[in-house]
């Protein structure tokens, strides 16, 4: 027997072993699809303090501040005690949901006319480090999506 | 022959809004992002919900990524980046004591790469040969791998001919594209 093909042989099983192993990972990947939203303006996380490197010693810390930014909206975001409260610059902002993946919104408000809006993000999302992402909807209908981020 | 298709092609059916190049898009890169899913050794939930977070946030990128190439780089980090993230939220609605680390918090993503893209490439090429060969080939995985007299009865071959039937689907497996570029690379 070749020593190459040994080799080959092992490696094939070795690659086709990882593969089943990763089937978990695969159907997720699938799921996802159903929740893409190609068509809508994505506004980019462009900070978030918890990403700081010094976050992990934020032990008392303030609350943590996220920005987004897309071409009509920004968002400022502070995520504290299951609120994510912030402020909308953009025009004509109504309201703003939160939703999680393959699910309907799991919060929701009214943004005011300055651009405030106080969610309430249900505790079993708050304590489970649950991805999540925000919608706002402006005055004509149109919306604009937070990219993924995790609470 | 079964035609593999490049990454960019890929990438672009998928902007495309074709649902089963993606499938085909996960099914390649799930093992790169199990790899470095592995070395945070995450519950089988939490590996799940990383693999959600990889995907979304593809799925956000995929139109404005300019070099297909990069994928398989930026699916390692990305992955590594969900792990620490997940870990760290933990942490965050955690007790402060409760600490948990994965075993090198700000590494590389640990990922031999090229291991990686070699193992993809067999994965390619094995789907590329025929049916029979696979089965063979299978069969010889096997721990402990199934007796030749039993190959060769499953296969309808020779006893003697599931050496030389071995030989010549690996050869096949050689010359498949993605394969053969990876042995001339």
């Amino acid at each position: 027997m070749d020593a190459d093909d040994e080799v080959l042989l092992d490696e094939l099983a070795h690659a086709l072993a990882e593969r089943t192993e990763a089937a978990d990972i695969a159907r997720v990947g699938r799921e996802v699809w159903a929740w893409r939203s190609p068509d809508v303006a994505l506004a980019e996380l462009i900070s978030d303090t918890a990403d700081s490197p010094l976050a992990g010693v934020r032990s008392a810390g303030g609350p943590r501040l996220l920005r987004f930014e897309a071409q009509q909206v920004t968002l400022e975001v502070e995520s504290v005690d299951g609120h994510l409260r912030g402020l909308v610059i953009g025009q004509g902002t109504a309201s703003i949901e939160a939703q999680v993946p393959g699910g309907a919104p799991v919060a929701s408000a009214e943004v005011d006319a300055t651009g405030w809006f106080d969610l309430t993000v249900p505790a079993e999302l708050s304590g489970a480090a649950a991805l999540l992402r925000l919608r706002v909807i402006a005055a004509d209908g149109g919306s604009t999506w937070t990219a993924w981020f995790r609470l | 022959m079964m035609a593999i298709e490049s990454v960019a092609e890929l990438v672009a059916a998928v902007r495309g809004g074709d649902q089963q190049a993606w499938h085909r898009l996960v099914d390649r890169f799930a093992p790169l992002v199990g790899s470095v899913c592995r070395r945070f050794m995450l519950a089988p939930h939490d590996r799940e919900d990383v693999a959600a977070g990889v995907w979304l946030h593809l799925l956000e990128r995929l139109h404005t990524l300019r070099e297909p190439a990069a994928l398989p780089g930026w699916i390692a980090t990305t992955t590594r980046n969900e792990c620490l993230g997940l870990l760290r939220a933990r942490k965050r609605t955690l007790p402060t004591d409760f600490a948990i680390e994965p075993a090198d918090p700000v590494d590389e993503t640990g990922v031999d790469l090229t291991a990686q893209l070699r193992s993809q490439a067999l994965r390619e090429a094995f789907a590329g040969i025929s049916e029979r060969c696979r089965q063979l080939l299978e069969m010889l995985f096997g721990d402990p791998p199934v007796p030749y007299l039993q190959v060769a009865t499953r296969l309808g071959i020779q006893i003697g001919s599931v050496g030389p039937t071995r030989i010549r689907c690996l050869a096949r497996l050689r010359l498949q594209p993605s394969l053969a570029e990876w042995e001339g690379a």
